[in-house]
């Protein structure tokens, strides 16, 4: 047994205060029976000389006094929350959607009362709410009552941040460390990925109260910035996804920009916007706020600073003046194109052509951040990267009266290197191919290892470098170099005010969740049982009194 | 409405004891009506008393001859005058008296009738002045054998009622100024001023004196117990009392207190006092009193 609400202290001065209380009550309470007497001149001096000096009476009807403490003690243990510290079979997991899905409509009322549906469903004993805004956060703990649960609700409304159910779910699988079945109910849209619903273990039963019915009305769903298809450096293409088939509106630099075409169900592009570092701002007017607008930021393409190796001039001086993001340095620069052999440029990331005596591979792919044995899918995933995969490797082995091999290796700097006896076959020369423009292109993007743009800030997605751009008195969601934004809205960073949105989650869920069981338990807890109890003495003590037989 | 039934106080049986009671005085006052009782007075009894000179104007018939003969001198002789003894009954007719059941009322009226009638049957002269919170004069002091029906009637056609105020009749009897006689207090002396006030008022009396104390076993020991509102019948007083054996202790020497300055109230002022057990038929305690050697007031 255990109390709610009061330390065992509390429990037991309680109990003393009230047999004490009830002791006085016991001495000085006189119920007095009328009597017609002849006379009472003697009980009158009897009265005067007994009770003058005293001021209580002596300790009577001890019955009634035990009846009346067990009643008054009783009540204290139901004031006191007393529950049964025997684990309850089974626990419940209501998890309340709090991101900004539930300010759409009236989805945050409808939700509360579903929650407090199930609330009442199941035992309060067994029970445990949290609210899952920018973070999860408890608002109920097993023993709680629905009206301590009504109150706590009445003062939320919903965040304009991502979901963090999943987030409460992987807290969960960490703090979970029994073998009881747990039903963990989500209330309200906020998705759950199949992979965390694969994690968890058996016991663990995933329900959705509150199936979101405006899944199919408009929102905006998604974004994202990518090169230009065109093969313009200095313009990107960015994607929209929508729910709804009306197309998105882009607003940049005071103009209003059509999506080009929808590209597939719901994924519109707007294509070659120049990459300038512009802020702008995607509407869709027939979706519902918050999920009608996000704003963010398009990408700055600086042309990249390259010293040329005047040897290769030959080879390289073409296409890269052709390159728009390219422009040739005389000194310094941001990569180095040079023959091995040269020391232009030392301590850049460079693209060389070695002779095939010093390399044993016809082509060495050197990256800081490669693993010490990267694997085949590593070096497939670069090779594309690089357009490598593009060049006719076959013909070019044949020319070469050699094999080809590509090695992708750890190294202090970025580094291709390659055979300049490639560069030098007769008819078949590297330079040659119709692919070496965009080999050349790919190779120095991949040299420069540009970061992925971050185009919009998004509530609860984590941004790199967010722990020291943004203010220091920003709350910043997650840890470590995971840092979110946690609310959709502005924050200060030292690059200045950055705004960050919201998507609607991209349907129900991608895990189909079925609907928690319905019908309450109709379990009593403990505090029914001993009100009831209490009730049954009550009667009793008026059925004594009414006898005659209690005072 | 009447006190009792009439015919609990015109009771035969009353008469037939009181017929069978003497209620002498060891004096009565002079100038009394001839009749049973002895008196001071040197007069035309039948019992010589004692012999005296000779005076001018004395009866010629008292004066005795024979020991003129003898001694030469003229002498009368004294004979003792029989005179009549009045009775003042005062009985209590407060509430109080008609509250339980049976009433201590009826006792103390039976009572009073039987002594009236034994004083009318020995022809002496007889009075009755109930009292609760004042005196009434039911019957003036009157003698006559027949008048004990009487008195017996005008009783039980009494209503009761009013509080207990034997200071206030006692004054009142007093204020009467009735020939010196023998009043009959007949009551439970309840009275709510306190036993010392009634023994106070009744030293300014100057009549004899009998108590009649209408009692009941109950009245030492209640047998009450328990968280009490005691109200009292004709004060309509309420006192609060939690019983216990201490308080029902304190209750009886409370009461024997009471007893015993009745007692020796009694005792020093040479007064009568008669304990009537009002549970019991008052003519056969009343006979036993008067018959182990009678009543001399």
């Amino acid at each position: 047994m255990s109390l709610a609400q009061f330390s065992p202290i509390a429990l037991v001065g309680g109990l003393l205060a009230l047999a004490g209380g009830l002791y006085a009550l016991q001495r000085l309470r006189v119920r007095h029976s009328r009597v017609q007497v002849v006379t009472t001149m003697f009980w009158k001096q009897v009265a005067q000389d007994t009770y003058a000096r005293e001021l209580t009476q002596r300790f009577r009807h001890l019955w009634a006094y035990l009846l009346l403490l067990l009643l008054s003690s009783l009540l204290w243990f139901v004031v006191g929350g007393l529950r049964s510290d025997s684990l309850p079979e089974s626990e419940r997991l209501l998890l309340l959607d709090r991101s900004a899905s539930a300010s759409v409509g009236d989805h945050w009322p409808a939700w509360k009362r579903l929650l407090r549906d199930q609330f009442l469903a199941g035992d309060p004993d067994a029970t445990t709410v949290l609210v899952c805004g920018a973070a999860p956060r408890r608002l109920t703990v097993p023993g709680d009552s629905v009206a301590f649960l009504d109150e706590r609700l009445a003062t939320l409304e919903p965040e304009q941040s991502a979901p963090s159910v999943e987030q409460a779910m992987l807290a969960l699988l960490r703090t979970k460390n029994d073998m009881r079945p747990l039903d963990v109910v989500i209330v309200g849209q906020a998705p759950l990925s199949q992979r965390v619903v694969d994690l968890l273990p058996e016991e663990v039963r995933i329900f959705r109260a509150g199936l979101p019915n405006a899944v199919t009305s408009a929102a905006l769903l998604g974004m994202g910035v990518s090169p230009a298809v065109s093969g313009a450096w200095e313009r990107v293409d960015l994607g929209v996804r929508v729910r709804g088939g009306e197309a998105p509106v882009l607003h940049l630099a005071g103009a209003e920009i059509l999506a080009s075409k929808q590209q597939a169900q719901g994924f519109y592009l707007f294509q070659d916007l120049p990459a300038g570092g512009q802020q702008f701002e995607i509407q869709l007017p027939s979706a519902p706020a918050p999920f009608d607008r996000v704003q963010g930021q398009l990408p700055l393409r600086q042309p990249l600073s390259v010293l040329l190796d005047p040897a290769l001039e030959p080879i390289f001086g073409g296409v890269l003046a052709a390159h728009p993001g390219v422009q040739l340095a005389e000194q310094g620069g941001d990569l180095v194109i040079r023959l091995a052999s040269s020391d232009l440029g030392g301590g850049l990331p460079a693209l060389e052509l070695i002779s095939s005596d010093q390399q044993a591979e016809a082509i060495f792919l050197g990256d800081p951040s490669a693993a010490a044995e990267p694997g085949d899918l590593a070096l497939r995933t670069v090779l594309g990267e690089l357009a490598l995969d593009q060049l006719d490797g076959t013909g070019l082995a044949t020319s070469l009266g050699r094999p080809l091999e590509v090695t992708y290796n750890q190294a202090s700097l970025r580094r291709v290197g390659i055979w300049e006896d490639l560069f030098y076959i007769e008819g078949a020369a590297l330079q040659s191919s119709r692919s070496f423009p965009v080999f050349v292109g790919r190779v120095l993007s991949w040299l420069a290892d540009t970061p992925d743009w971050v185009h919009t800030w998004q509530a609860g997605v984590p941004v790199p470098g967010l722990d020291w751009i943004a203010d220091s008195e920003q709350t910043l969601a997650g840890s470590g170099e995971d840092l979110a934004p946690p609310l959709a809205g502005s924050i200060s960073t030292a690059l200045g005010s950055r705004s960050v949105g919201v998507f609607a989650p991209q349907g129900v869920s991608p895990a189909q969740l079925p609907a928690p069981l319905d019908g309450p338990s109709g379990d009593w807890n403990l505090g029914t049982w001993i009100l009831l109890l209490a009730l049954g003495l009550l009667l009793l003590e008026g059925r004594l009194v009414r006898l005659g037989r209690m005072p | 409405m009447s006190i009792l039934a009439r015919s609990e106080l015109v009771d035969p049986e009353l008469f037939e004891a009181a017929r069978r009671l003497h209620v002498s005085a060891r004096r009565v006052a002079p100038r009394g009506r001839f009749a049973d009782q002895r008196s001071r007075d040197r007069g035309m009894g039948l019992e010589f008393e004692d012999h005296r000179p000779y005076a001018p104007g004395d009866d010629l018939r008292a004066v005795d001859w024979h020991l003129e003969r003898r001694l030469g001198r003229l002498f009368v002789r004294l004979f003792e005058q029989q005179e009549d003894l009045p009775m003042y009954l005062m009985p209590d007719v407060s509430k109080s008296q008609f509250l339980e059941d049976p009433p201590r009322g009826r006792a103390g009226l039976r009572a009073t009738v039987l002594l009236a009638a034994a004083s009318l049957f020995q022809h002496d002269t007889v009075g009755v002045f109930p009292f609760a919170e004042d005196l009434i004069t039911l019957a003036r002091p009157a003698s006559g054998r027949n008048r004990a029906v009487i008195l017996a009637s005008r009783l039980a056609a009494l209503e009761a009622g009013g509080t207990t105020d034997i200071p206030r009749a006692v004054a009142r009897l007093s204020a009467l100024r009735l020939r010196r006689g023998l009043v009959v207090l007949v009551s439970d002396l309840f009275d709510p001023r306190g036993i010392e006030a009634v023994t106070e008022s009744l030293k300014s009396l100057r009549h004899r004196l009998l108590i009649v104390q209408l009692t009941r076993p109950v009245d030492a020991d209640p047998g009450l117990a328990g968280d009490l509102r005691l109200v009292d019948c004709e004060t309509g007083v309420e006192e609060d009392v939690s019983i216990t054996p201490a308080v029902q202790q304190r209750y009886r020497e409370t009461y024997d207190a009471f007893e015993n300055h009745i007692a020796q109230f009694c005792r020093e002022r040479g007064i009568g006092r008669i304990r009537l057990d009002c549970d019991q038929d008052v003519v056969p305690q009343l006979t036993q009193v008067f018959e182990s050697g009678g009543f001399e007031a």
